[in-house]
């Protein structure tokens, strides 16, 4: 999982950047930060939008790395 | 019809460069893969995560990898690999969660609809192991999984029901 400090430019791919809900204005605040917006009420949609996208990424990979049997 | 030995080597490969974080490498690989198996479920969701992990703006759009997860869904039949990656796909990038939400749910059933199969499965061979009291737990659990949250659709109780008179019997 992403730490809290790692900025969310940092985070998603390029490719994952061309979302719909991928906010360039959010790209610099931090995984934390994103955290505490979307956790908001009412929750800041763009934050959400964005920890979703940084938590896809963080799945994605995680499957690769996950023990087979 | 193409030796199964070259795909388990293609994917194999795949996975090394997953867990190497090539995913430029591994996409081409897989794009690769599919001209020899096209329309493989497994390399359809591979294909589609891999499109998710690009740095670059070149090559396959997310709409690709969308479609590819729906299609994958589609010929994947009872097994719901593909449906729950096509459910995180909603979720996470369509931020669609009423499409994710009946997508998780379709995946969730045919879940428990394996697991029960396989539970019983199980049970059937630990009885001719006569191994009872393993068997006898394993359709204790199936029977729970049956009736929680309401019926799944083929899942028969009657089919848990006789097995335990059999093994019963069998006693």
């Amino acid at each position: 999982m992403p730490e809290d400090d790692d900025i969310a430019d940092d985070l998603i791919p390029g490719k994952l950047k061309r979302a719909k809900s991928c906010h360039a204005d959010y790209g610099q605040k931090s995984y934390g930060d994103i955290k505490r917006l979307a956790a908001k009420k009412p929750p800041d949609k763009k934050a959400r939008q964005m920890k979703k996208l940084i938590e896809q990424t963080a799945r994605l990979k995680g499957k690769a790395r996950r023990p087979r049997s | 019809m193409k030796p199964l030995s070259s795909f388990k080597r293609g994917v194999a490969e795949v996975r090394h460069d997953l867990e190497h974080g090539k995913y430029e490498r591994a996409l081409a690989r897989v794009a690769k893969l599919l001209q020899d198996w096209p329309d493989n479920p497994q390399l359809l969701v591979m294909w589609a995560d891999l499109i998710q992990l690009q740095e670059s703006d070149e090559g396959p759009s997310l709409d690709d990898a969308r479609a590819a997860l729906q299609r994958a869904s589609e010929l994947e039949g009872p097994s719901p690999a593909a449906l729950i990656e096509l459910g995180a796909y909603y979720y996470a990038v369509d931020d669609d969660p009423a499409a994710a939400n009946k997508t998780f749910d379709k995946a969730i059933r045919l879940c428990k609809r394996l697991l029960i199969d396989a539970i019983l499965g199980r049970a059937k061979a630990l009885g001719d192991l006569e191994r009872s009291q393993e068997a006898f737990a394993c359709l204790a659990q199936a029977y729970a999984l049956q009736n929680q949250n309401g019926h799944v659709p083929g899942a028969d109780t009657a089919e848990i029901l006789e097995q335990l008179k059999g093994l019963s019997r069998a006693q």
